[in-house]
């Protein structure tokens, strides 16, 4: 899916893709709030340089949210211990939804995930990515994000089944 | 696990949705928009306004000098003009105040005479060449506007110039 970033329309694409993009700076990053903070510099970040990127595409979103990740990561260790026990207990759920049986469990299960298999697989099952579209974002080949997705998707059941990582 | 297994899955994960971002955020990033593209604007506009300002002081100082240059020979035709055809009779009063000794340039060429091939010559280096001596008559003209006194001088003046050949 593609569209053109012009006029008003970042609104549009928030409104679409933000959920995505929220679900996937959450797994890159340390705390919701830092995962919003993350969300609103790569939109601003893209939305101010529009005009190198004319087409603008998910996956390019997806690219800008690890790499702000990343930055933010560097920083983020000194104040990581003073707010995690905060954050823990302040955060909001990953989903909304929980008419599935077993979507109660499902946040638990998917935070217990190598962070390898749980990025791929928000990125697969949420943001609609090819593996190869995947690869890109997490610089690795289409076959590592395939590999990844299978044995993440297979510890995802178990864990829900009630099994351990 | 089966492909249709996985497939199952896959759909099972997919009905649960993302909690959706905050109103509160998309407010933020809107407001963060707005706010960099206004610096993004000013900084445009301050690099434009830079420039235009440069160019337009550029083009004052030009179009200044060309009526300045222009003025002046203009003002010292029209003097030459004016007292030729009145040529009032000069009385006390009537004197003028400037400096007689203000004479103003208003003509200088450099006027080609003529050119002589002045035939092969051999070189001090051994290589040949070809000379031809240009004759110049330069030509100054002072003119004074007050009483339209003219000092003319003429220069003559050689160049010489050396075109290499080639000899077989």
């Amino acid at each position: 899916m593609e569209k053109n970033l012009n006029g008003e329309n970042w609104r549009d694409w928030f409104n679409e893709w933000g959920d995505r993009f929220l679900l996937f700076a959450r797994q890159q990053s340390g705390s919701f709030q830092e995962a919003e903070d993350i969300l609103q510099e790569v939109f601003v970040h893209i939305w101010t340089r529009r005009e190198a990127f004319p087409r603008i595409e998910p996956g390019l979103v997806f690219t800008q949210i690890r790499r702000k990740a990343i930055d933010h990561a560097r920083s983020r260790k000194r104040r990581q211990l003073r707010e995690k026990a905060y954050a823990e207990d302040t955060e909001p759920p990953y989903f909304t939804d929980t008419a599935e049986p077993n979507g109660d469990g499902m946040q638990e299960a998917l935070q217990q995930l190598p962070r390898e298999q749980r990025e791929v697989l928000v990125l697969k099952v949420w943001g609609e990515q090819t593996f190869e579209s995947i690869g890109q974002t997490l610089d690795i080949s289409p076959n590592t994000a395939a590999s990844r997705y299978r044995y993440g998707l297979e510890q995802m059941r178990r864990l829900m089944k009630g099994g351990k990582a | 696990m089966s492909l249709e297994k996985d497939k199952q899955f896959e759909k099972q994960l997919r009905e649960s949705r993302p909690v959706v971002p905050s109103p509160a955020l998309r407010d933020r990033i809107g407001e963060a928009i707005a706010a960099k593209e206004r610096k993004q604007n000013l900084a445009r506009w301050r690099i434009i306004s830079g420039w235009g300002g440069l160019a337009v002081a550029a083009a004052a100082l030009i179009t200044f000098g060309i009526l300045l240059f222009n003025g002046r020979l203009e003002v010292a035709m029209q003097s030459q003009q004016s007292q030729e055809e009145v040529s009032p009779p000069l009385t006390v009063s009537n004197m003028p105040q400037e400096n007689p000794d203000a004479f103003k340039p208003v003509l200088a060429e450099n006027n080609l005479k003529g050119r002589i091939d002045e035939g092969i010559v051999f070189l001090d280096n051994g290589l040949t060449a070809r000379r031809y001596r240009y004759e110049f008559v330069d030509r100054v003209v002072w003119r004074n506007p007050a009483d339209g006194a003219v000092v003319e001088m003429e220069i003559p003046r050689d160049e010489v110039v050396l075109i290499p050949v080639q000899t077989f």
